[in-house]
Parts: C-alpha cells; sequence; structure tokens
C-alpha cells in the first residue's frame, strides 16, 4: 500500500466517523486513483510487444539504416503513455530525433506513445553514424503510465541490434604494382606472364619453350606458333595498417580522432582499389576487434567479398593501438607466405619499425611504405633512406569530405635531406 | 507550421488550462464561503466569478508580466490588491456599507478578498505547457485542504453551516475532478509532446478515464451520506463473510460448486417463499403529518448541491469529448519527421465478448473411438497440439510426449483409436469409459499446455528480420585469426 493510499483511507474514516462528507468523496476519489495505478502498475507492461527491426546490419560512413520500431499493446488495457528509451552506442545518429540522455547516461533514442486497446505502432527512423565503428541499439527500458498519466511501471528489454559502419571510400589512384610472377615463387620464364589467363598466339621465336607452342593452332596455320598470356602482376597484397598515429609507445592513449579516421579512409580506400583490380589482398592491424586476440589479420584473399570483409575489419577496429606495430610486423612474417607485398600504411615516422620492416623484405616479402600522416613526405623520405619502397598518399581535403586519394612519390629534396637526417 | 497547425496545437494545450483554472475556483470558492460563513453572511461569489479572476491573473502574467521584467512582482502585488479590492466591492451589500467607511464595507463581504488570492494564484499558470509540479501540488495540498475546510465550516451554526458544505461538497466534486484531468493532461504533456505524444489518437483512454472518474464521484456522492452506517454494518458483517472466504479459497473444485449450487437453492427457497408464502400481517404505523414546512434532510440537501457540481464537471467532460472528436479529424503536426503507421491489431488474442457467451454444451463421445476424434478437434484450436497433416495417432502423441506434454494418457487414447481403427479390434466397455475420461482430461490440460507452449514461443521467438552480428560468427565468416 502506498502513502496516499494510506492516508487517503485514514482521510476516508476520519470523514466518516467525523461526519465531512466532503472528505469521503475525496477520499474515494484519492483511493479510485490508487487502485487505478495498482491494476496499471501490475498490468501496465504485460503483453506489450516491443520490436526494433534494422532494415541492414552494415552500411557505408555517410549511409543510413532503416529502422523500424514497433510497440504492440496486446490487451484491452488503454496505456495513457508508453516510453520506450533504446539506449544508443555514443555516436550513433537518427535522422528524424535527437538523442537524449536517458537515465544511465548513455544517449538514447526515445518514443513515447499513447496507445489504445490492442493497438499496434510502427514508427520508421533512419539510423547512422558520426564514424565507422560497431553500433548498438538497446537494450531497452520501458516505461509506462496508468490511466491519469502516472508513472506505473519500468521493465528493462536487453536485446541488442548491432550494426556496422564501414569507413569512407574514395577514389584512389592505383598503387603501382611491381611485375612479378604470378603467385609462384620461381621464375620460369623470362616474361612475366600469368599462365592461368590465355591471351593469344603469336609467332614461333628461337628460345621459346616447347611447352608453349600452340599445337592445333600451329597445325592449323601450317607454322609454329606459341601461346601468349597476359602480363602478371605482383597478386598478393597485405595491408599492414599502424594504427597507432603519435610517435610516443603504444600503450599511450592519447590519438588525433579525426586524423585516425583519415587512416581508415585512406586504408578502405586502397582496399576498395585492390579489390577493382581484382588483386588478392588482406589486412592485418594492431587494433582491439572485438575479438580475444590483440590483432586482427585478415589473410590475402581475391575471393567474392573480401572487400566486405577487410571493411567489416576495419569498421571494427578500435582507435588506439592494441600493441606494438613491430610486434605485429614480427607476427605477419609468421603467417605469411613468401612473395605477399606488405603494404604499410602509417601516420608516423616508420623509423621505429624500419629495421622489423628490412627483416620482412629479407625473407621474402616486398615492402611499400605509403606515408599519409601529415608529415607524409618526411615519413616515406625516412623509409626510402632505409632502401624500401615508400609513397604518399593523401586525402584531397578532411575524411568526410575528401572526393579522391592522391597516391604519390617522395619528392627527391626531401628523399636527400632524410638521407642527410 | 500553418496557421491551422499552431491553432491545433493551441487547442490541445487548452484542456489542462481550462481544467486548472476550473479547479482553482472551486477550492478558492470554499475558502471565500468558508469567510463569509464566518462572518454570519451567504457566500455571494461562486466557482465561475472566481474562475474569472483566475483567468485575469493568468492573463495579465502572460500578457503583461514578461513586458515588464523586474517590476513585474511590485505590479502584481499592487494587481492582487485591486482585484481584492474589487472583489469586496463586487457584493452590493458592501457597496451599500462604503458610505461608513472601508471596515464596514469589508464586514459585510469579507469573501471578496478571496479575489486577490484568485488572482496570485492566476499568475502560477501563466506559462504554457503548464508545470506538472505546480497542478500535482493543487492536487496534493487542495484535496486535504477541502476537507480541513468542511471540516472547520462544519462548525458554524445553521442555516450557514447547511449552505456551506452543500457549496463545499459541489465544490470539491469539481476541484477533484478538473485537478485530476489537468494533472493527467499536463503529464502526457510533459512526458512526450516531444516524442510525438498526441492524446486525441487515443479515445479509448480519453473515454475510460472520464468514465472512471465520473462513476466514481457519482458513487462517492450517495455513499458520502451513508458511509458512517454503511461503515459500522461492514464491520459489523464483513467477520462473518470473511470467514467464509478464508474457508472456500480452501476448498477444492468440487467442493466449491457444491457450495455454490446449495447457496443458490438456499437463495431461491428464500425467495421462492417470500413470493407465495403469507407472512403475519403487521398494522401499520401511525404516521403524523408534520405541522409546519418540511425540512429537507442532510442526504437530500447534499445530493441536490452536490447535482450542481457533477452538472460543471459534465460540461467540463463533454467539452474535452468535443475537443477529442474535432482534433482526431486534423492533421498530425507536420514538423514530426517520424512515419508512423498506427492499426488495431487484435492478433491471436481470444474476443472479450465470447467469454459471456453461453456456448451450446456439446453431447459427450459414446466411446475412446469418438473421444480421440472429439480430442482432435479441440486441439485444432491450438496449434502446437494440434495433429499435423500426415502425422499418424502414434507419431501425434509421441511428438507431444517428446515436447513435454503432461500426460501419456494421449498415447493410450491413441492406440484405443489405432486398435478400433486400424486393426479392427472391438473395445471392451471398460476401455471405451476409459476413453472418454481420457478425453476429459486431456481436452483440457493439453490446451493449458498447448496455450503455455504459445507464450513461451512468442517470448523467445528471435527476429528473424535482423541477421544475427554476433562477435564470434563475424570472426568465423571473415577469417580472423588469432595473431598471437
Amino acid at each position: 500500500m502506498t502513502v496516499t493510499a494510506f492516508l487517503a483511507i485514514l482521510l476516508l474514516l476520519g470523514g466518516v466517523i467525523i461526519g465531512v462528507p466532503v472528505a469521503v468523496v475525496l477520499a474515494i476519489v484519492v483511493i479510485l486513483l490508487e487502485i487505478v495505478r495498482a491494476i496499471w502498475s501490475r498490468n501496465g507492461l504485460l503483453d506489450v510487444q516491443y520490436r526494433r527491426t534494422l532494415g541492414r546490419d552494415r552500411i557505408t560512413w555517410g549511409e543510413e539504416i532503416p529502422v523500424a520500431i514497433e510497440v504492440w499493446n496486446r490487451k484491452g488495457l488503454p496505456l495513457a503513455w508508453l516510453r520506450a528509451d533504446d539506449v544508443a552506442s555514443p555516436g550513433t545518429i537518427v535522422r528524424e530525433r535527437s538523442l537524449i540522455v536517458g537515465g544511465r547516461g548513455l544517449g538514447v533514442l526515445r518514443n513515447t506513445w499513447t496507445l489504445a486497446p490492442f493497438e499496434r505502432v510502427i514508427r520508421r527512423f533512419h539510423v547512422g553514424a558520426d564514424r565507422r565503428g560497431v553500433y548498438e541499439l538497446g537494450p531497452v527500458d520501458l516505461l509506462v503510465g496508468d490511466l491519469f498519466a502516472r508513472e506505473a511501471a519500468a521493465a528493462t528489454q536487453p536485446e541488442t541490434a548491432r550494426f556496422l559502419v564501414r569507413p569512407r571510400t574514395v577514389v584512389a589512384t592505383g598503387i603501382h604494382r611491381r611485375d612479378r610472377w604470378g603467385g609462384t615463387d620461381r621464375a620460369l620464364a623470362g616474361l612475366s606472364e600469368d599462365p592461368s589467363r590465355f591471351a593469344g598466339i603469336r609467332e614461333y621465336a628461337p628460345g621459346d619453350a616447347v611447352r608453349r607452342v600452340h599445337p592445333r593452332a600451329s597445325a592449323r596455320l601450317g607454322r609454329p606458333v606459341v601461346k601468349v598470356f597476359e602480363p602478371s602482376r605482383d597478386r598478393e597484397v597485405l595491408i599492414a595498417l599502424d594504427v597507432q598515429t603519435h610517435a610516443g609507445a603504444a600503450w599511450e592513449t592519447s590519438f588525433d580522432l579525426e586524423e585516425v579516421e583519415s587512416l581508415f579512409v585512406v586504408a578502405a580506400s586502397i582496399a576498395r582499389s585492390l579489390a577493382d583490380e581484382r588483386a588478392s589482398f588482406g589486412l592485418a592491424a594492431a587494433g582491439y576487434h572485438g575479438a580475444e586476440s590483440r590483432f586482427a589479420i585478415l589473410p590475402p584473399s581475391e575471393a567474392p567479398g573480401q572487400a566486405e570483409r577487410v571493411l567489416d575489419l576495419l569498421a571494427r577496429l578500435s582507435s588506439h593501438p592494441s600493441a606494438p606495430f613491430e610486434r605485429l610486423l614480427a607476427t605477419i612474417s609468421r603467417v605469411l607466405r613468401p612473395g605477399t607485398t606488405i603494404l604499410v600504411l602509417t601516420a608516423r615516422d616508420p623509423a621505429r619499425y624500419l629495421g622489423h620492416l628490412r627483416r620482412l623484405e629479407q625473407s621474402g616479402c616486398p615492402i611499400v611504405v605509403v606515408a599519409c600522416g601529415p608529415n607524409g613526405d618526411r615519413d616515406a623520405a625516412h623509409a626510402r633512406a632505409a632502401g624500401l619502397a615508400a609513397r604518399t598518399a593523401r586525402l584531397d581535403g578532411p575524411w568526410r569530405s575528401a572526393g579522391r586519394l592522391v597516391v604519390g612519390t617522395v619528392p627527391a629534396v626531401t628523399r636527400a635531406e632524410a638521407v642527410a637526417t | 507550421m500553418t496557421r491551422t497547425d499552431r491553432l491545433a496545437a493551441a487547442i490541445v494545450d487548452l484542456p489542462p488550462f481550462l481544467l486548472v483554472i476550473v479547479a482553482e475556483a472551486a477550492w478558492i470558492s470554499v475558502v471565500a464561503g468558508l469567510v463569509q460563513e464566518f462572518a454570519l453572511h451567504p457566500p455571494e461569489i461562486g466557482i465561475p466569478v472566481v474562475a474569472l479572476f483566475v483567468t485575469f491573473g493568468t492573463l495579465s502574467a502572460r500578457l503583461v508580466g514578461r513586458r515588464l521584467g523586474e517590476r513585474w512582482p511590485a505590479v502584481a502585488f499592487g494587481l492582487m490588491v485591486v482585484v481584492a479590492v474589487v472583489g469586496v466591492l463586487a457584493s452590493p451589500a458592501a457597496r451599500a456599507a462604503l458610505a461608513d467607511g472601508i471596515g464596514p464595507a469589508l464586514a459585510a463581504h469579507p469573501g471578496g478578498l478571496v479575489a486577490g488570492l484568485a488572482v496570485l494564484r492566476g499568475f502560477a499558470h501563466a506559462e504554457l505547457p503548464l508545470s506538472e509540479s505546480t497542478v500535482a501540488r493543487l492536487l496534493a495540498l487542495g484535496t486535504p485542504g477541502l476537507a480541513l475546510a468542511s471540516l472547520v465550516g462544519g462548525v458554524i451554526a445553521e442555516p450557514f453551516r447547511t449552505r456551506f458544505l452543500g457549496d463545499a461538497m459541489a465544490a470539491a466534486i469539481v476541484f477533484v475532478g478538473a485537478a485530476v484531468l489537468a494533472l493527467a493532461f499536463t503529464r502526457l504533456a510533459a512526458v512526450g509532446t516531444d516524442e510525438g505524444l498526441d492524446w486525441r489518437r487515443n479515445p479509448a483512454w480519453l473515454g475510460l478515464a472520464l468514465f472512471l472518474l465520473v462513476a466514481a464521484i457519482v458513487a462517492a456522492v450517495p455513499l458520502a451520506a451513508i458511509a458512517g452506517t454503511a461503515l459500522s454494518i461492514l464491520v459489523g458483517v464483513a467477520f462473518g463473510p470473511l470467514l467464509i472466504i478464508g474457508l472456500a479459497t480452501g476448498f477444492d473444485r468440487t467442493a466449491r460448486w457444491l457450495i455454490l449450487i446449495f447457496a443458490v437453492l438456499a437463495v431461491v427457497t428464500r425467495v421462492l417463499a417470500t413470493v407465495f408464502g403469507g407472512g403475519p400481517t403487521t398494522p401499520a404505523a401511525v404516521r403524523t403529518l408534520p405541522s409546519g414546512p418540511v425540512e429537507p434532510s442532510q442526504f437530500e440537501l447534499l445530493a441536490t448541491m452536490s447535482l450542481g457540481g457533477l452538472l460543471l464537471l459534465g460540461a467540463t467532460v463533454a467539452i474535452l469529448i468535443l475537443i477529442a472528436v474535432w482534433m482526431r479529424r486534423a492533421r498530425p503536426p507536420r514538423d514530426d519527421l517520424v512515419d508512423e503507421t498506427r492499426t488495431i491489431d487484435r492478433g491471436d488474442a481470444p474476443d472479450p465478448r465470447r467469454r459471456w457467451r453461453p456456448r451450446a454444451r456439446r453431447p459427450e463421445p459414446a466411446g475412446a473411438v469418438q473421444a480421440y476424434v472429439a480430442l482432435l478437434a479441440d486441439l485444432a484450436r491450438h496449434p502446437p497440439a494440434g495433429r499435423g497433416t500426415g502425422e499418424t495417432p502414434a507419431e501425434h502423441a509421441a511428438r507431444l510426449r517428446r515436447a513435454g506434454a503432461p500426460s501419456l494418457a494421449l498415447d493410450l487414447l491413441a492406440a484405443d483409436y489405432a486398435l478400433a481403427r486400424d486393426a479392427g479390434l472391438t473395445l471392451s466397455k471398460a476401455e471405451d469409459r476409459r476413453g472418454v475420461e481420457r478425453w476429459r482430461m486431456l481436452r483440457r490440460r493439453l490446451a493449458d499446455w498447448a496455450r503455455a507452449q504459445a507464450r513461451l514461443g512468442s517470448a523467445t521467438e528471435a527476429d528473424r528480420d535482423v541477421p544475427a552480428a554476433a562477435a564470434d560468427a563475424e570472426g568465423r565468416r571473415s577469417g580472423l585469426r588469432a595473431g598471437g
């Protein structure tokens, strides 16, 4: 029994005993309010169904997911109001509503309905995010009011809905990859060709291998011709993403979020560019990504959906490193096939791990350092000075609005300065 | 926002404002009546006049107060004093006594001073939407305040006492009805105006709230007059029924049916004896006509005076309903970007009206085969327990048993059916009797079990529209490997 109900009963008894009809009438109405509240607090949330449906579970930054929020009052009691506070991850953007700070101190998508008996209401929203990442909607706190709109009952539904926001991709100028023998470790011929991609025939020339002669075409033409294949390119690339953007130790948690996001946009754009060239590529990074391991390593593959997998992994990666980049390089040297080109994407001076890169190259994995930080030219020059191939990559604007990723080479002056350094 | 939308929004804000004005006027009129009663004068300003003063206070604070800024408190105080004087002079007797000085004029209509109080209370509701805490305090303090005022007013001698109590009853009815509704609307406005809540879309809520409130007040008015007697009777007779209820809750189903049947028989016997039986006739008491004019009883007075309050409350309620009906035709506000769909969907909920409809009693099956067929017909209404297409009786029974159905009796009944239909055996009478008994038991228990299964199924059903995004699944799909 509530305090109000107790006082109302006292008022009722007092009114009856002393003989004050007004007190009796008032007390009866107040008791009615309390009874109504008791009924609604017991049954208000009974048979109330709340459902949240996401149209997709993955988007690229800038897109939106249609979200349907459905509430169904499956009983005969009308609800003056029903409030649902759907907890949303920080950074979630709802086009139609502004998130407010809820009872848990987190941003919530708040919806309030008034529901007739058996009424089902569906509201449609569009949800996005302010940067890449893994976002969740839920759990939801339900609160219901009684017939006279007083708060009557509350409950929490723990179900959550998760969606990924992949980093933005922009058009990237191609990263020139060296011609290599397609997928093998030993050169069997003088030309770099991919024997799996037949291109045509040409006249036989002395020195051509007998196995390259096309017997049927030679018989048909009456002179020897040999098979010609498409030139082979370096087809296995591993993008090694250096998540750390500052020069200090990896465990220092300070980082410039915008710079990190730019780095991820560069990585995503390069991955997309490689996918467009149908290259076999993968991703490795020392960042937290939702699994137990501190390193996220996606082996190179040219299977369909590899670009999406890489982008998903980029969406999941934390903005701060989980381990020193040198340890990641040491790790990938054990899991990579020799011959795989390692594309090191970094926004800081690679001097700290140049030794590791050289060892990787000596083990048969060509290294290309892509410097995309604010001092990209200088960082690339340092890499070149260490005998590694280096490029610079720069977005032509802030990552939210950039339209192109320009991959360039290192200016000679800067290189000379770096050597001198 | 167009002019029509602004008008619609203003009309939505209007009901709680009007109701709170009426509630304020109701309790202030009781104070005015109390002051008048102690001065041994009849009350001269009622709820409508006080409501005008409250409205004046609200409008002046809204229109003038904002412009004056920091000078407003002093001006408001002056305004209050002026209105209090106007309230006093609203009485002809006070105006007549003004020639003798301010004191006699004030003594002629002291209740008029509360006009200043009404203006002061009007200042509190200058902002729209109303403050929930202000309206809640009005109800929380006004309810015991009115009771206290009635108690104090009851000590004055007649005829002022009866008049005051009648007016106070009417005002209390108006107050509690208006304040409760105003608080409900104010809460709704506070809870969800920004999140798209619009009470006009829920006429069922409005209707039920009004109905319950009016019914409670209508029931409370006569109850207030007879409450003393009723309470003494209730205490006297409560012991017996409580004892019976306590015993009855301990009985099983059969015993409760027996008691009910005996009770019905007893009532019928009593009614028959009263209608057809002749009792001893007693001479009617000799009544004497009163010599003077007949004085109405206190109950009659209370009921008469309460009627006015009920009518006023009824008028307010009618206005609310009209607003709700009219505004349902209006378009929703355009600034709400959310696409919303509303439907009335009863789903598979049972029609509540069917509960009260007497069902035709079906004949009981004569044997085990008929019992099995009848049971299948019963179970067809509960999909989890029904027999599937192409499912043999034995498979059906086994499936239910594996799923946790509460009894083995279905297997036995299905076996009886198979023996009779498939094997061509003739069942004994004892087997038929046992089959019918199993039907009786299974039709209830399996239906209950099926309903429980359906509830569990809907509660734990996965959302099929959303693909799972579990971390481990992602790990497998993307081929992530532990790196060290």
